[in-house]
């Protein structure tokens, strides 16, 4: 994939311009400093934002997002939650392999717990990119590790954001700076 | 520490005594029923009422009045509030007449009403006029609150619109629902039976209230009146207990 002259302004506030990368390695992580447009331009990639000038060459058909932010729904439990992008046995699987009761309600979980609930949502829906924005916010050490295994076990070309070379490294992605 | 638990759980009743122990004394000292009668005699109209076919065919036919345009507003409310949620030009033709209907005095619309149609709908008409801007003005609100965090997430998984409305809208938007619902019951009641005492439909509690004071029966004015207060917390019970069952299935 190959970003081309990218530039972008959100409500008149310009938050890239003429930005040029090459993202052609399977595992990528994206490093840069907050405020910088990770997100922005995860979602340009992911066609959630429209493009406003240059373009991307190899945009991924249907990928496969995780929000910054959990976005879980808090009326379901973590199964139906999961459910909604999958089917039920898929579902839950990933639920039991990243240790989450499907039936827990959203709303009992901690803040690790959550993330794992929606990484196994995204984990779930069969896209062609992994969009990972900052992945394994609020998990430790351990349980990152069998978190990049699961995602990389997907065998699918991954690009997330993270602040921390360590977690770049545990999913043995090539760190592009911008 | 006990005793002040128990002597609080007396409160209420200590409070019932000092009102009821003013109104006596209020009726005795001005002495005409005609005017205000004690609680004695109003209980004892009240019970003279009970056994009476009337007084059930009234309230039994108020209710049913009552609750049909209850529930007439609120599936009108959530409908209004679906069309102006989704059309921009929906919005600016049908809001202004929320204002109007909310600004416009309960009085106006039964007499409106009456030129309108026949006295046995009147009480209903108000019911349902109450109703409508409260469940229309609670869902536009929480429409305008729904989160474009979710609504972005779904539109990233692709969900079709009715996932969309199923999952995200229609769960979203249940308590503000359930607030208009319980705010507007109370509403319903005292307008539709305003309707009745100036329709005065053939079988109505309203009726029955206006009779009363054309007879100058004071004590069963009051009597009616209290009917009135029962019903109405029944009514807001039924309400609450159906809300909560509904709370339970979710």
């Amino acid at each position: 994939m190959k970003i081309i002259d990218l530039s972008f302004a959100y409500e008149g506030k310009e938050v890239f311009s003429h930005l040029d990368l090459d993202l052609e390695e399977p595992v990528i992580c994206l490093k840069a400093p907050s405020g910088r447009g990770k997100t922005t331009l995860l979602k340009l990639i992911g066609g959630l934002l429209e493009l406003q000038g240059g373009k991307i060459e190899g945009a991924p058909e249907k990928p496969s997002f995780l929000f910054q932010e959990d976005r879980l729904l808090p009326w379901y439990d973590a199964l139906h939650n999961v459910s909604l992008v999958a089917e039920e046995e898929k579902a839950r699987e990933l639920l039991e392999k990243l240790h989450i009761d499907p039936a827990a309600r959203i709303s009992s979980l901690s803040g690790g717990m959550k993330r794992r609930v929606a990484l196994a949502r995204t984990l779930a829906y069969e896209g062609d990119l992994l969009i990972l924005d900052e992945p394994f916010k609020g998990m430790d050490s351990e349980l990152i590790t069998e978190a990049a295994e699961l995602i990389l076990a997907r065998k699918k070309p991954v690009l997330m954001s993270s602040h921390s070379p360590e977690e770049a490294l545990r999913m043995g992605a090539k760190i592009i700076e911008f | 520490m006990t005793s002040t638990a128990t002597s609080k759980k007396l409160y209420p009743f200590l409070a019932a005594a000092f009102w009821l122990l003013l109104w006596e004394t209020a009726a005795r000292m001005i002495g005409k029923e005609l005017i205000l009668p004690g609680p004695f005699r109003v209980l004892q109209a009240f019970l003279a009422l009970l056994p009476t076919a009337a007084y059930w065919q009234s309230a039994g036919a108020t209710m049913l009045r009552i609750l049909f345009g209850y529930l007439l507003g609120i599936v009108l409310g959530i409908l209004f509030s679906i069309l102006t949620s989704v059309s921009q030009l929906l919005d600016a033709l049908l809001s202004p007449l929320i204002r109007i209907i909310r600004a416009t005095p309960v009085a106006s619309f039964i007499i409106l009403a009456m030129l309108w149609m026949g006295k046995e709908r009147v009480p209903t008409l108000l019911s349902t006029l109450m109703v409508v801007p409260v469940v229309w003005g609670n869902l536009s609100e929480g429409v305008k609150a729904l989160d474009p965090d979710l609504l972005e997430m779904a539109r990233a998984f692709r969900f079709s619109r009715m996932k969309t409305f199923g999952s995200i809208i229609v769960p979203s938007l249940r308590p503000a629902l359930r607030s208009a619902a319980l705010t507007s019951i109370g509403l319903a009641w005292k307008s539709g039976i305003a309707a009745e005492v100036l329709a005065q439909p053939s079988k109505a509690i309203g009726s029955q209230l206006y009779y009363a004071k054309i007879y100058l029966e004071t004590p069963e004015l009051f009597a009616w009146t209290l009917s009135v207060i029962f019903f109405s917390i029944l009514i807001e019970k039924l309400v609450r207990t159906f809300l909560k069952r509904q709370e339970g299935k979710a």
